[in-house]
C-alpha cells in the first residue's frame, strides 16, 4: 500500500457532504445539555432537598461512563423494544431504513446533559458568595436573583468552558461510527470502501473535524472577549 | 432471545469482562507515561520557542486536540506501517495493541504538553526575578522556585487528563482489541445478550473513575505544603 494524496480530496469532498449529520449530533445536544443541565445544576447548588442528594450521586456516576457506552446502550434501549413490536406488527423493513440519527441525538444528548450540568455548576460556583448574600438583602427572590444577578455572571464563566464541551461533542460524536450513523467520519469510509484508501479517507475525516473545532475556538475566543466588556 | 436484560447475567459475565481491565490498564499507563514525557519534550520546544520545531509543536498539537481520538488511532494503525516501508522497516505482522499504544501516547502528548506549558507560564515572574535578586543561576531558579510551583498549578489537570485518557481507552475495540468492550462485544455475538456485557463495562469504568478523581483529589491535598 502506498500513499496517495489526491485520495485525500476525493475522500474530503464525500466527507463533506455529511456535515450537517455531525453539526445535528453535535448543536442539538449542547441546547439539550444547556437546557437540562440549568436546573441540575441549580438543584445542586441550592441544596434542595432529596432532589440534590439523588442528583450528586448520579452525576459523577454517569460523568465516568464513556460515550461510547452511551452510543451502545442506547441503540440496543431503543432498538430491541423497536425490534419486538415490529416482529408483531411487521415493520421489519421500515425499521431497517429507519435513520439511526435519532438514537444518535438521544445518546449525545444525555452525555452532553452530564457534562453541561458540571459546566455549569462550576459556573455557579464562580460567583461569589457575596452576590448571592447581596441578593437577599435587597429582598430579591431567589428566581429573580438567579436570572438578574447570578446568572449573567455565571455565564461569563462558563461560555470558554461551554465552547470546550462543545468542541468535545464535536469529536464525541463521531464515535456513532459504532452504530452506523452516516456523519463526517463514517461519510468518508464510505470513499475508501470503493477504492480502500482507508489512511487517506481518515485524514481526509480529520480534516474536517480539525477545521470545525478551530472554528468553534474562533468563535469562543470572540465570545469571550465580548463579555469581558463589564 | 428471551428476555431483554437478564440480570444473572451480569454477574455470569463479570469475571470475563473485568479480567480484561488489565488491557485497559495497561493502554492508560504506557499512554500516559509515554505521553508525559513526550509532552515534556513539546512543552520546551513550545517554552524556549526553538525555531521550525515550534510551529511544528503547535501544528501537532492542534491537530491532536482537534480531531477525534478514534481517527487518530485508524491513521496511526494504516499510517505507520506505510511511513516505516520507506524506511525499509517492516510491521506489519505488529500486534494490533501496540498501533494502539503508539496512538494513545501521541495523543496524550499533545494534552500533556499544553498542561505542562499553561502550568510553567502561569508561575508569576516575579518569582523568576525574586529568585534571580538573591542570586540563584537559571537552572537552580527552574529546579526550585519555578517547577515546584508550576507542578501544584498543573496537578489537577493532569489528573482530569488521566481520567480522560482511560475514558478514551473504550475505543481500542473499534480496532479489535479485545479489552473491557471487546470482550462483552464477543460475548453477545456468542450468546446473543449484549447488554448484560455493556452494563459491568459502565459499572467498572464508574468504579475506575471515581477511585482516581478520588486519588486525584486526596493526593493533591497531601502533597500539597501547608499554604498560610
Amino acid at each position: 500500500m502506498t500513499f496517495d494524496a489526491i485520495y485525500i480530496w476525493v475522500s474530503f469532498k464525500v466527507a463533506i457532504r455529511f456535515l450537517h449529520v455531525t453539526l445535528l449530533l453535535s448543536v442539538i445536544p449542547l441546547c439539550v445539555g444547556v437546557v437540562l443541565g440549568i436546573p441540575i445544576a441549580v438543584v445542586r447548588k441550592f441544596h434542595l432537598r432529596v432532589v440534590s442528594q439523588a442528583v450528586s450521586a448520579l452525576i459523577p456516576a454517569l460523568r465516568g461512563i464513556p460515550v461510547v457506552l452511551y452510543i451502545l446502550i442506547l441503540n440496543f434501549l431503543i432498538l430491541k423494544p423497536l425490534d419486538k413490536l415490529s416482529e408483531y406488527y411487521d415493520w421489519a423493513d421500515r425499521l431497517r431504513l429507519m435513520d439511526k440519527i435519532y438514537i444518535g441525538i438521544v445518546a449525545m444528548s444525555a452525555y452532553a446533559a452530564v457534562v453541561i450540568s458540571e459546566t455549569l455548576r462550576g459556573a455557579l460556583n464562580s460567583v461569589p458568595d457575596g452576590q448571592y448574600e447581596a441578593c437577599v438583602s435587597v429582598g430579591l427572590t431567589r428566581f429573580q436573583a438567579l436570572r438578574r444577578i447570578i446568572m449573567p455572571q455565571a455565564l461569563a464563566f462558563a461560555v470558554p468552558v461551554l465552547c470546550n464541551n462543545f468542541i468535545g461533542l464535536i469529536k464525541g460524536s463521531s464515535i456513532v461510527y459504532v452504530i452506523g450513523i452516516l456523519d463526517v467520519l463514517n461519510g468518508a469510509m464510505t470513499s475508501a470502501q470503493i477504492n480502500y484508501r482507508f489512511l487517506e479517507a481518515y485524514i481526509a475525516a480529520a480534516l474536517v473535524y480539525w477545521a470545525l473545532c478551530i472554528a468553534v475556538e474562533r468563535g469562543s475566543w470572540l465570545l469571550e472577549k465580548r463579555f469581558k466588556r463589564h | 432471545m428471551g428476555k431483554l436484560f437478564d440480570i444473572a447475567l451480569v454477574f455470569e459475565y463479570m469475571p470475563a469482562i473485568v479480567s480484561r481491565i488489565s488491557v485497559t490498564l495497561l493502554i492508560v499507563s504506557v499512554s500516559v507515561g509515554g505521553g508525559t514525557l513526550l509532552g515534556l519534550l513539546l512543552a520546551t520546544v513550545r517554552l524556549y520557542r526553538v525555531p521550525v520545531l515550534n510551529a511544528l509543536a503547535v501544528f501537532y498539537i492542534s491537530f491532536v486536540r482537534g480531531t477525534p481520538v478514534i481517527i487518530q488511532m485508524f491513521i496511526v494503525y494504516y499510517g505507520f506501517p506505510i511511513l516505516l516501508n520507506n524506511f525499509g522497516v517492516n510491521i506489519n505482522r505488529w500486534d494490533k495493541l501496540y498501533f494502539v499504544l503508539i496512538a494513545y501516547a501521541l495523543n496524550n502528548a499533545a494534552f500533556m504538553a499544553e498542561i505542562i506549558r499553561s502550568a510553567i507560564a502561569s508561575v508569576p515572574a516575579g518569582q523568576t526575578e525574586a529568585a534571580w535578586s538573591v542570586g540563584l543561576s537559571g537552572f537552580q531558579t527552574f529546579r526550585r522556585i519555578v517547577l515546584p510551583q508550576a507542578f501544584f498549578i498543573a496537578f489537577p489537570a493532569f489528573g482530569t487528563r488521566v481520567i480522560n485518557a482511560m475514558q478514551d481507552t473504550s475505543l481500542a475495540f473499534t480496532l479489535g482489541i479485545l479489552d473491557m468492550l471487546g470482550q462483552a462485544e464477543a460475548i453477545g455475538i456468542r450468546t446473543y445478550h449484549v447488554l448484560e456485557g455493556y452494563v459491568v463495562v459502565a459499572l467498572v469504568f464508574i468504579a475506575a473513575s471515581l477511585l482516581l478523581e478520588k486519588g486525584f483529589a486526596w493526593a493533591g491535598k497531601k502533597l500539597l505544603p501547608a499554604v498560610g
